[in-house]
């Protein structure tokens, strides 16, 4: 067996940065992809519990599991198992809700023929509005926190009314380029953190 | 609230996530620095978040060595044991394949009268391990 050396892991992610820019990449993406599950709805709520790190950590023992061909690009390989590995357990949770009658496929594809698979039953309307409600107040937060900071609650107003571009967005706001960009790094922050305050009070 | 405010939150909502979370390729090119600004800013405990990666690459080091070790293996491995016997000569080979593959052999494998005894025998070893 060849002998084990951490440094092996850089040489193997080298052309990537090495394994600790790669680590902090993937962890990265794990965040991003979890803070955009918002609410209860689907699996959304075990999915919320995630440490992103477990996402990495999952992700490079597939990694090392399954094995890699010579010409993989593993890079690319780590980002879609970090992507999987929580679709994977949103989908999972889901699976568990959906009807099977009486354990027989045969039966329920005859039972879905029959109701409408695609309406939401009574426990995930109800998830969806608790969704929408959190959505809300993440918002309410945001306002009650911007109102000492004109440029940012004028910054967060003319995102919600459609605007994305940065030039779009200095001329609506009235600002210049550096005051847009200090103003939308506080919203960044201010909205993060709406929805960091709002997912705590989930757990 | 009516419906159409909690409508109007809702889409600010949307804008702002999509506005203010960066895509995956912008988090591409970012640097560390910015990398450890955004993970502060999403929550991640930033304390000792190096000593944690530190932690993990000497983990899956031997992960990984045991990978290269098991793919070594694999590309030496030594064949598997025969569940017939193995004729002992060219010419019972031929008779064996003639009787029970003929057509059956993959194309590369028809022309086995001009093989030599290790490759019949080989092909022999394959088609019962």
């Amino acid at each position: 067996m060849p002998p084990v050396d951490p440094a092996d892991l850089d040489r193997l992610l080298e052309p990537y940065g090495g394994f600790k820019l790669v680590y902090k990449k993937l962890l990265a993406m794990a965040r991003r992809k979890l803070a955009l599950y918002v609410g209860n709805s689907g699996g959304k709520v075990v999915t919320r519990q995630l440490d992103p790190e477990d996402a990495v950590h999952d992700a490079f023992a597939r990694l090392f599991e399954e094995g890699f061909g010579l010409n993989d690009n593993v890079y690319f390989v780590l980002r879609n198992h970090v992507d999987n590995g929580i679709h994977t357990l949103e989908k999972s949770e889901h699976e568990k809700k959906t009807a099977r009658v009486e354990g027989s496929e045969k039966l329920s594809h005859a039972y879905y023929r029959e109701a409408d698979r695609h309406l939401p039953t009574a426990p995930d309307r109800a998830a969806v509005a608790d969704e929408v409600g959190q959505m809300v107040e993440i918002m309410q937060y945001l306002a009650a926190n911007t109102t000492k900071d004109p440029q940012v609650a004028k910054l967060a107003q003319a995102i919600a009314d459609g605007h994305s571009e940065p030039a779009a967005l200095c001329n609506v706001t009235h600002m210049n380029r550096d005051e847009y960009d200090a103003a939308f790094k506080r919203l960044k922050r201010q909205f993060l953190r709406a929805q960091l305050a709002s997912q705590e009070k989930k757990k | 609230m009516n419906p159409d405010q909690s409508k109007d939150l809702v889409n600010a909502f949307r804008q702002l996530q999509k506005a203010t979370l960066p895509d995956n390729e912008t988090i591409e090119k970012m640097l560390e620095p910015e990398l450890d600004e955004f993970m502060a800013d999403t929550g991640t405990d930033m304390k000792g978040l190096n000593e944690r990666i530190a932690a993990a690459k000497k983990k899956f080091a031997g992960r990984y060595a045991l990978m290269r070790a098991r793919m070594a293996r694999r590309a030496g491995a030594a064949p598997k044991p025969c569940s017939v016997p193995v004729p002992s000569t060219r010419e019972e080979i031929i008779a064996y394949f003639s009787e029970h593959y003929r057509h059956e052999l993959p194309m590369a494998a028809r022309n086995f009268k001009s093989a030599t005894y290790e490759e019949l025998r080989q092909m022999f070893i394959d088609l019962h391990s």
